[in-house]
């Protein structure tokens, strides 16, 4: 009974292991290059530049399009699949950056 | 006396030339040009990503989007419209609100500019299937 209770609890707990990292776009460029993430892992993408952004990815592994949005606002991404998600932006074609995401 | 007369002309005629090989881009008033200029760089900046290389509504990020990206080489819709459409995006003209503004992100010149190349694409559209059916018909 215990270690039902134990595994149970377990369980209910691994959602909120998942981490959240946070990626700013501000003067057209991502605040990073490479993100290394897990199955789970959610981005939030925070728009701090005086303009619009659209943030987007084609990726086999998982594509994703969050739409145009202004400064201040965060859109967020849960990352599904492992693999590789190369993130670009719609409106800065420059802006680009890599996830590699593992179990 | 008539050599003197020729020679006299070769530095306006060089001139000339020279003029031709510098600014070999003439912009028409509807926007045509013989290889886009600089609408056409922007556009292959900006635009092939949903609008496709050829403007036909085929870019890459096509499977992204609700609404399909416009078929530009056979838009109906007015240079002003479309100066307006890009300026403010798609939502603001109560189309899809795929299309981003861009104003901001686009001085007013290279607006002006790829509004105007965008326009093209359909007179080059009609001119290529005139062509064809000039030569179909002989």
């Amino acid at each position: 009974m215990r270690t039902l209770l134990f595994v149970a609890s377990l369980a209910l707990s691994l959602p909120a292991l998942a981490a959240d990292h946070v990626v700013s776009q501000s003067a057209k460029t991502f605040s990073v290059k490479t993100l290394q993430a897990h199955l789970g892992d959610t981005v939030s993408f925070r728009n701090d530049d005086p303009f619009v952004h659209n943030i987007f990815s084609l990726s086999d592994t998982q594509s994703f399009d969050l739409g145009t949005y202004a400064k201040g606002e965060t859109r967020k991404v849960t990352l599904s699949k492992e693999g590789t998600v190369e993130v670009e932006c719609a409106v800065h074609p420059e802006m680009k950056f890599v996830v590699e995401v593992k179990k | 006396m008539i050599r003197w007369r020729i020679t006299a002309h070769v530095p306006t005629f060089v001139a000339a030339f020279a003029l031709t090989v510098v600014f070999p881009c003439e912009s028409r008033a509807d926007g045509h040009t013989e290889n886009g200029g600089r609408g056409a760089a922007v556009f292959s900046k900006y635009c092939v990503l949903c609008h496709g290389a050829n403007g036909k509504g085929d870019g890459r990020a096509v499977s992204l989007q609700k609404v399909p990206p416009a078929n530009l080489t056979i838009s109906p819709r007015s240079l002003a419209y479309k100066v307006q459409i890009i300026r403010k995006g798609g939502g603001a003209m109560g189309r899809s609100a795929g299309m981003p503004a861009w104003n901001g992100v686009l001085s007013e010149e290279e607006l002006a500019e790829v509004a105007a190349y965008v326009h093209s694409l359909r007179n080059r559209a009609l001119s290529a299937k005139t062509d064809r059916s000039i030569v179909g018909s002989r």
